[in-house]
């Protein structure tokens, strides 16, 4: 098996898991959608580790 | 089976998860043939608690008044890679600390409100800013579900692109907090 992995365990990979995934971490770069969820989480953690907890707006639903 | 009409709060409460949080009228929907996502309301209801006092994984909730409406629950895990002996002698690693989003789940009559791709933003931030410049950590991972790949990659997390992995029912996909600065 090339990939084992469980909810809240190890996830081993092997053979070509193994290699394409040093290849995607080698050659990957953080996306502007990445840097969009931390820059949005970093305020939300901001206002929970003075209060511990933190207001969530929500979308209007459709 | 005729259901309540659920109201949307304009904002929820997110904190961890508490003992008096009221999880049993969290739902998940019925598909034909079944209900796959069983197992997140499974978790909610019966291990979340525990599993969040026993210090197994941490359980964020969003809360409208009491009730949870959605859910994520992150623990410490490992990617482990083949290593190729040189690379082994070398000292390159090959094991790699990181932290599991094990589940993440919200309420199917508040879906498409922004709740879990927030409940995700969070947990990106705690990792990259509390936990990672103190204790190594180089990975979010998570075993998606199938339908929820492209909810992560538009998280930024990239999806391993083999064909064994795209066949699998949750392919593993990744964050490279190590690259986010």
């Amino acid at each position: 098996m090339a990939i084992q992995s469980s909810p809240f365990g190890v996830t081993k990979l092997t053979k070509q898991d193994s290699q394409k995934f040093r290849r995607q971490v080698a050659h990957g770069r953080p996306s502007s959608a990445a840097l969009e969820s931390l820059r949005h989480g970093e305020q939300l953690l901001k206002s929970f580790q003075k209060r511990g907890s933190v207001t969530l707006k929500l979308k209007a639903s459709r | 089976m005729a259901e309540e009409a659920a109201a949307q709060p304009a904002a929820v409460q997110l904190r961890e998860i508490g003992s008096d949080d009221v999880v049993r009228r969290f739902r998940m929907e019925t598909l034909d043939g079944g209900n796959p996502y069983l197992p997140l309301t499974i978790f909610l209801q019966r291990d979340a608690k525990k599993h969040n006092s026993m210090n197994v994984a941490k359980t964020y909730v969003g809360l409208d008044g009491q009730r949870v409406i959605g859910y994520i629950s992150i623990s410490c895990s490992q990617i482990a890679l083949e290593a190729p002996l040189a690379q082994e002698l070398a000292g390159y690693p090959y094991e790699f600390p990181a932290v599991k989003i094990g589940k993440l789940a919200v309420d199917h009559r508040h879906r498409k409100l922004g709740l879990g791709g927030q409940l995700v933003d969070f947990a990106v931030a705690i990792v990259k800013n509390e936990i990672k410049p103190k204790v190594g950590c180089r990975f979010i991972i998570v075993d998606s579900h199938k339908s929820a790949v492209e909810f992560y990659q538009k998280k930024g997390f990239t999806l391993l692109d083999t064909e064994k992995n795209k066949a699998r029912p949750a392919p593993l996909m990744f964050l490279d907090i190590g690259k986010l600065g």
